[in-house]
């Protein structure tokens, strides 16, 4: 395991984050090697890492430092070449693209940085898309849809299409998807690259509030300052390896 | 032989029951000019316009025919023409005349007597049974169909059965392209969708369904609406006819067609059409399902 491989072994590591909560998320000696062949590019590594239940996490570094490769090898979006993800503890590198997808399925909510919603749909087909994968009752899907449009501030736009929403409304709309199956992982490919500072701060706020109130694990990859300072650790990957893991003091946190 | 006062060639003598005739044949309607055999006629003669214009007679010209009678002489008759006829088939027009059989069987030594009689069966299907039915209940005389009669016609509308077979199958070839080529945009359209899709967790056998739905209602939007299209056309061109003469007049008529056509489409053909096409369909669905399952979402989430 490398030096950042224990976040309590980091110095400045924070202990209120630490407690007694579990390791949800390991990985080990991870490596994502491209154009095997003639030029081998590698995007990740030697990266071995443990998220906690409940954490903030930014993945920071410079553009083709590895970061949303190695937010897709945790999300089981792709497969190392080297190296191991543990997700609750399941290997899902020994997955198999059908059972990945399953995994996924029940367990990650995805948030892209093009938003990626269906343009066809409006956006309350486009939130319970995953719900209606899940196979949920009708029911079920109309009220958790409610939910998230108004935990979203979107309750008036129920019924309107992608292209008839701002880039930060299309935005949380992607983000109520990613919620709507209640996962215990959101992984977040720069979610606030295309937004304006008011929309930003608006989608980070939420994300807070369900990270706190819900427990859920968040990891973005970003270079957004306004992430970064949102953040409760900070994970800087330079060409592929872990450069530096930084946790911030709780209070630090409330003053911002 | 027919001959006029200005020519003569060699023609096609036919001895009819007049009323009996209308039964099987359609050479009452096909008089051009005149009128047809009637039963209290004597000596009169039907004749094709084509030899109308050999011989060059007219209405009411004198014609006379010669042959042999059942003992071997050369005998001749002197006959009124009373009726001009004017079919698409060039060669009966050109050869076959009608008279009497009555006024025949006297010329050639048989009064009275009959060596063919036609029925026309209205249900085709029911040819063979019905030829069975007949022989059974007539041992001593020969009995044969149409098919025996005119073996090149049966051989001729059984090569056009192949020629469908070979046609609806190009048909649908262009079809299954049309549709492959149709989704396969639909697909890479949408590649970024489709990688979305599979990240939040639609798995392949989904997709594959997704896609193949896809195509099915493309096809029942798209299939009705032809079905409908070839419908009305064929109604229309059934009751006003497509005049091909433009092209093919000659053509036709060498074989006994006419060049004005009358098309007709039995409603089993619709049916059989509608279960070709989505099968046709069905099949070209699967190339670009495949290549939606075997798209990679992180790749595919990238494409621009």
């Amino acid at each position: 395991m490398s030096d950042h491989s224990m976040t309590s072994e980091k110095p400045g590591s924070n202990s209120q984050y630490e407690g007694h909560l579990p390791d949800v998320i390991r990985t080990h000696n991870l490596t994502k090697v491209y154009n095997e062949g003639a030029v081998p590019v590698k995007a990740v590594d030697d990266v071995s890492l443990q998220v906690r239940e409940g954490e903030f996490t930014a993945l920071v570094g410079p553009s083709g430092s590895g970061k949303t490769t190695l937010l897709n090898l945790i999300g089981g979006l792709d497969y190392p070449t080297e190296g191991k993800v543990w997700i609750n503890e399941v290997d899902v590198t020994a997955l198999s693209k059908n059972q990945l997808i399953d995994f996924r399925l029940k367990n990650i909510g995805f948030v892209f940085q093009a938003y990626n919603l269906v343009p066809v749909l409006t956006a309350k087909e486009n939130i319970e898309l995953v719900m209606l994968l899940q196979k949920q009752s009708k029911a079920r899907r109309e009220q958790r849809v409610l939910e998230l449009l108004r935990e979203v501030g979107l309750e008036d736009r129920i019924n309107n299409r992608p292209a008839e929403l701002s880039g930060g409304q299309q935005q949380r709309v992607a983000v109520a998807r990613a919620l709507a199956s209640k996962p215990q992982f959101v992984l977040a490919d720069e979610p606030t690259a295309n937004l304006d500072s008011r929309s930003a701060e608006n989608l980070l706020d939420m994300m807070a509030r369900l990270n706190q109130d819900e427990q859920m694990t968040f990891i973005f990859s970003t270079h957004d300052q306004r992430v970064i300072q949102r953040a409760h650790r900070v994970i800087t990957l330079v060409d592929g390896r872990i450069e530096a893991d930084e946790w911030k003091e709780k209070a630090a946190l409330e003053d911002q | 032989m027919v001959a006029s006062a200005n020519s003569s060639t060699g023609g096609k003598l036919i001895g009819i029951a007049p009323e009996n005739e209308t039964a099987v044949t359609r050479l009452k309607e096909r008089i051009a000019q005149g009128r047809y055999l009637e039963e209290e006629d004597r000596n009169k003669v039907v004749i094709g316009e084509k030899l109308a214009q050999k011989l060059k007679v007219k209405l009411r010209s004198k014609i006379v025919l010669t042959c042999q009678d059942t003992a071997g002489h050369i005998v001749a008759g002197a006959f009124r023409i009373v009726g001009i006829f004017k079919t698409v088939n060039s060669s009966i027009e050109e050869s076959n005349v009608y008279v009497r059989g009555i006024d025949l069987g006297q010329l050639i030594g048989t009064p009275g007597q009959y060596h063919e009689i036609a029925a026309l069966v209205k249900d085709p299907g029911g040819l063979d049974s019905y030829l069975e039915t007949l022989a059974s209940l007539y041992p001593d005389v020969l009995m044969e169909s149409w098919k025996e009669l005119s073996p090149e016609l049966g051989l001729m509308i059984e090569s056009l059965d192949q020629y469908m077979v070979i046609f609806i199958t190009i048909i649908l070839l262009a079809l299954s392209f049309g549709i492959v080529n149709t989704m396969l945009m639909a697909v890479l359209e949408r590649v970024r969708e489709i990688g979305m899709l599979m990240a939040i967790g639609m798995n392949k056998p989904r997709l594959f369904g997704m896609i193949t739905m896809e195509t099915i209602f493309l096809v029942a939007i798209a299939a009705p609406i032809g079905l409908l299209a070839a419908f009305l056309t064929i109604s229309y061109l059934g009751n006003t006819g497509m005049d091909l003469s433009a092209v093919y007049n000659e053509g036709y008529a060498a074989y006994g067609f006419k060049s004005f056509i009358y098309p007709k489409l039995e409603g089993i053909y619709y049916w059989r059409m509608v279960a070709m096409v989505s099968i046709a369909a069905l099949a070209a669905s699967v190339y670009p399902a495949f290549t939606a399952v075997r798209l990679n979402p992180v790749k595919a989430i990238r494409t621009i």
